[in-house]
C-alpha cells in the first residue's frame, strides 16, 4: 500500500488513532465535498467502530467489505491521480472517461451495496446506543457515496446515449406526491415549511416515464433542500393541453441562498458547483442538474431557473406527455379492502434500484407492513435465514442472480416455512414467456411497473389471507369487545369515596393519553429507553383498573423495549391501544355515572 | 407530638393521588415530588421521617437517590423503594446501597401502609 502524504492519517499509532477516534465522535456527518473525502470519512466512521465488543460475524464482514472495496480503488484508481476527485476533468478523450466511469461505478457499487446491507443488519441487532450512532453514520456516508455513484452512472448513460426511456401509463399526482414525501426527512432540523401545489387540472394518467420524473423532481428538491436555512420549498405543478399533448409544468422554488447571476448560465453544466467554498454544503460531483437537463431535454422538454441570491430560487421543468387512456371512473374492486390486515406485515423486497426501493419502502411502511431490503439476491436469502418473514416482492431483473432463480431457490429452501412465503415479481414487462417463467419458478403473481398502490395492496392482501399459516398471530388492529374495565377495585381502594375516584380517573386518563402521546413521538424516534419508560408509567393504573387487554399490550411493550427488540411488533401493540382508547374513554364515562347515579334510587 | 412525614416520590400522579389518599387518611404527612429533581430538592432542604419512592424517575432516579441518601448525606432514615417486574437487578442494587424494603407495583395501598408502620417502629426502636 503507497504511503503517500494524504494517508498519513492511517500509520499513527494507536494512541493517537483513539484519541483522534474521540474528537472524531462528534465529527460523524459527512464533512468532505468529494467522493475521495467522503470515502475517508467512511474508512474513519468505520475505524471509530469497536469490533472488540461487537462480536457479530456482520461487523467483521463489514470490515472486510469495506477494506476490499478500499483497496480495489487505491490499487487501481488513486495510485497516480493528483486531482482531488475522483471524476478527472480533461476533455481530451471524453469517451475514454466515460468507460471509466461506467466501470468505475459499477465496481463500487456493488460492495458498497454490501456496506450498506451490512450496516442495515447491524442496525437490527442488539447495540448500545453509541453503536446505533456510528451505524447511523456508516449507513448515511455509504448512501451518500451510492447516490454518487447512481449520479455518475446516470451520467455517463446520458452521454453515451445508453439511457433509456420507458413509455409507459402512469399518475403524475402520484409520482408527485410520492417524491414529496421522500424530502421530508432531509429537512431535519431546520425550520423550513415544505408544500406541495398540484393543480386538480393535471391528467389522471400520462404516457411516459415515471422514474425519469421522479429522478428529476427529487433532484430540484433535495438542492432546494440543501441550498436553504429556512424558510420555505415549494413543489407546484400544473398542465396545459397544446394540440393533443399534455404540457406538464413543474416548480420547485426555495427561500434559499439563491444563485449569483454570473453563475446562472453554468449551473447546468457538468461537474458545475456554485457553492464549493462552502463546506458541508455541497456533497456531490456537481452532475445533478447537468442530469436532470440532459434527461428532460431527452424527453422533448426543458428546464429554466430564476433567482436572487439571499431570497431564493426557482426552477422550472417543463415536459410534454401524451394523454393515455383514462381508466373508468367506477372502482375496479366494489369494495375498498381496508389495509390492516398489512399492520405489522415483513415483507422482503429484492430490488437493485435504490430509488425504487426507496418507493416501495415508503408505500409499504405507510401500510404499515415492515419492509426488509435486499439489495441483490445474496442478501436477500441471508436476510431469509436470519429473520422471520411474511411474503416477498422479487425485482427479476438483478444483478447478482435473476428472479427466477432466486424464487426457484426459495421454494427449495430447507425451512418449509420459507419454502410456502407468498412471493410476487415486480417487472416492466412480461411477455408469455415470461409469465410461464415465472409459474415454473414457483412465483404466486406479478406486478407490472408501473403499478397503482391498490393493485399491490389487493395482491398483498389475496396472497396473505390465501396462505394464512397456523401458528400466525391475531391482528393487533383488531379492536377487542368488552375490556372489562371494573371501577370497584379502584373504589374500594378509595374507601367508598367517589368523589376521590373520580379526581383519580382524571388523572388516570391524562395519564394514558399522556402514554399515547409519547408512545407516538418516541416510536418515531425509535427509542427503545423512552418507551419502556413511557409503559412503566402507564401500567400501575391500567392494573388498578382492571383493564386486561391495555396491561396485556403495556406487559408485552415493557418486555420487548427492555430487551431493546421487536419496534415494528411494539408499533403494532401501540397501533390496537390508539384504536381502543374511545372505548376505554366511553367505559369509563359510563362506569362513573353508574357510580353517581345508581338505577335504583330512591 | 409530631406527625410522620413520608415523602412520596413517583411520576404516575394517579397512583401517588391514591397512595398519598390512603397514607393521608392514616394520619401520615405526605409530601410528593413527581419526579427525582424534586426529590433531590426537597431531601436537600429537610429529611423526612421515612421516603418511599419508585425505582425509575425522570432527572434522578430511586437507585441514585438511595446512594445519594445513605453516601452522601449519610442519613439511616427507612426507604422503601417500588419496584417493577423486570427490575430485579435495579432493586438488587438498591438494596446493595442501603435501601430497606421493595413493594411491587401495582402496588396495594393496604401493604404499603403495613410496611411502613413496620420499618418506623423498627427504625425508632
Amino acid at each position: 500500500m503507497p504511503k503517500a502524504p494524504l494517508f498519513g492519517i492511517f500509520s499513527e499509532s494507536d494512541h493517537d488513532k483513539r484519541a483522534e477516534k474521540h474528537d472524531q465522535r462528534h465529527n460523524m456527518s459527512i464533512q468532505s465535498k468529494d467522493l475521495r473525502g467522503q470515502i475517508l470519512d467512511l474508512k474513519t466512521a468505520l475505524d471509530a467502530y469497536s469490533y472488540e465488543t461487537l462480536t457479530a460475524s456482520e461487523a467483521q464482514q463489514l470490515k472486510r467489505a469495506f477494506d476490499a472495496f478500499y483497496q480495489t480503488l487505491e490499487s487501481r484508481y488513486w495510485g497516480n491521480l493528483e486531482t482531488p476527485s475522483i471524476v478527472a476533468t480533461s476533455q481530451e478523450k471524453p469517451w475514454e472517461d466515460e468507460r471509466v466511469l461506467a466501470i468505475v461505478s459499477h465496481d463500487i457499487r456493488t460492495p458498497l451495496n454490501g456496506i450498506v446491507g451490512f450496516a442495515n443488519l447491524l442496525e437490527e441487532s442488539t447495540l448500545t446506543a453509541t453503536q446505533q450512532e456510528y451505524v447511523r453514520s456508516i449507513r448515511a456516508a455509504s448512501e451518500t457515496i451510492l447516490n454518487l455513484i447512481g449520479d455518475l452512472m446516470a451520467f455517463t448513460r446520458l452521454k453515451t446515449n445508453a439511457e433509456t426511456f420507458n413509455q409507459e401509463a402512469f399518475s403524475p399526482s402520484d409520482v408527485l406526491h410520492d417524491t414529496f414525501i421522500m424530502v421530508q426527512p432531509l429537512v431535519g432540523e431546520k425550520p423550513i415549511e415544505l408544500e406541495c401545489q398540484v393543480a386538480s387540472g393535471i391528467p389522471d394518467r400520462l404516457l411516459g416515464d415515471p422514474g425519469k420524473l421522479a429522478q428529476m423532481v427529487l433532484n430540484l428538491l433535495g438542492n432546494a433542500v440543501k441550498f436553504t436555512s429556512s424558510g420555505k420549498v415549494i413543489l407546484r405543478a400544473n398542465s396545459a393541453m397544446e394540440a393533443g399533448t399534455c404540457q406538464l409544468t413543474i416548480q420547485v422554488s426555495d427561500s434559499g441562498l439563491g444563485i449569483p447571476k454570473e453563475a446562472l448560465p453554468q449551473i447546468f453544466d457538468a461537474y458545475y458547483q456554485v457553492n464549493r467554498q462552502v463546506p458541508g454544503l455541497s456533497s456531490g460531483v456537481g452532475l445533478g442538474l447537468s442530469i436532470v437537463k440532459q434527461l428532460v431535454e431527452k424527453q422533448g422538454g426543458s428546464i429554466s431557473v430564476e433567482s436572487q441570491p439571499g431570497v431564493g430560487s426557482c426552477f422550472t421543468l417543463r415536459i410534454p406527455y401524451a394523454v393515455a387512456p383514462q381508466l373508468p371512473a367506477a372502482p375496479v374492486h366494489p369494495e375498498q379492502p381496508d389495509t390492516r390486515p398489512l399492520q405489522g406485515k415483513r415483507v422482503l423486497v429484492f430490488e437493485d434500484n435504490v430509488l425504487n426501493m426507496k418507493l416501495m419502502e415508503v408505500r409499504l411502511t405507510s401500510w404499515g407492513c415492515r419492509v426488509l431490503a435486499a439489495p441483490n439476491a445474496a442478501y436477500g436469502m441471508a436476510l431469509l435465514k436470519a429473520e422471520a418473514v411474511d411474503a416477498i416482492l422479487m425485482d427479476l431483473r438483478m444483478p447478482d442472480m435473476d428472479g427466477y432463480q432466486a424464487s426457484r431457490q426459495i421454494r427449495e429452501h430447507a425451512n418449509p416455512v420459507t419454502r410456502t412465503l407468498p412471493i410476487i415479481a415486480v417487472t416492466a414487462d412480461l411477455t408469455a414467456e415470461d409469465d410461464q417463467k415465472c409459474t415454473r419458478a414457483g412465483i404466486d403473481d406479478v406486478i407490472i411497473k408501473p403499478y397503482s398502490p391498490d393493485e399491490l395492496m389487493n395482491k398483498l392482501i389475496r396472497l396473505l389471507n390465501e396462505k394464512v399459516r397456523p401458528a400466525d398471530q391475531p391482528i393487533a388492529a383488531a379492536v377487542p369487545q368488552g375490556q372489562g374495565i371494573s371501577l370497584q377495585g379502584l373504589l374500594s381502594e378509595c374507601s367508598g369515596d367517589v368523589q376521590m375516584l373520580e379526581e383519580l380517573i382524571g388523572l388516570f386518563r391524562g395519564n394514558v393519553l399522556e402514554f399515547l402521546g409519547r408512545m407516538k413521538m418516541h416510536l418515531g424516534a425509535a427509542d427503545y429507553g423512552k418507551i419502556h419508560e413511557a409503559a412503566h408509567k402507564v401500567k400501575a393504573g391500567l392494573v388498578l383498573l382492571g383493564a386486561g387487554f391495555w396491561v396485556r399490550s403495556v406487559e408485552e411493550i415493557l418486555a420487548m423495549s427492555r430487551a431493546k427488540t421487536g419496534m415494528a411488533q411494539i408499533r403494532e401493540r401501540f397501533n390496537g391501544l390508539s384504536l381502543a382508547y374511545p372505548d376505554l374513554e366511553s367505559q369509563l364515562d359510563a362506569g362513573l355515572q353508574a357510580l353517581k347515579n345508581p338505577p335504583n334510587h330512591e | 407530638m409530631n406527625e410522620t412525614k413520608l415523602l412520596l416520590a413517583d411520576d404516575d400522579e394517579m397512583l401517588a393521588s391514591l397512595l398519598r389518599y390512603r397514607l393521608e387518611k392514616e394520619g401520615f404527612m405526605v409530601e410528593w415530588a413527581p419526579d427525582g429533581r424534586t426529590m433531590k430538592t426537597s431531601l436537600g432542604q429537610s429529611l423526612p421521617d421515612i421516603i418511599i419512592s419508585d425505582i425509575m424517575m425522570p432527572y434522578f432516579s430511586g437507585i441514585e437517590m438511595v446512594d445519594y441518601l445513605r453516601n452522601t448525606l449519610g442519613s439511616n432514615i427507612p426507604i422503601i423503594i417500588i419496584s417493577t417486574a423486570g427490575n430485579e437487578s435495579n432493586v438488587l442494587s438498591a438494596f446493595e446501597l442501603g435501601a430497606d424494603d421493595f413493594i411491587s407495583k401495582p402496588v396495594n395501598p393496604s401493604e404499603l401502609i403495613i410496611r411502613v408502620r413496620k420499618l418506623l417502629r423498627t427504625s425508632a426502636a
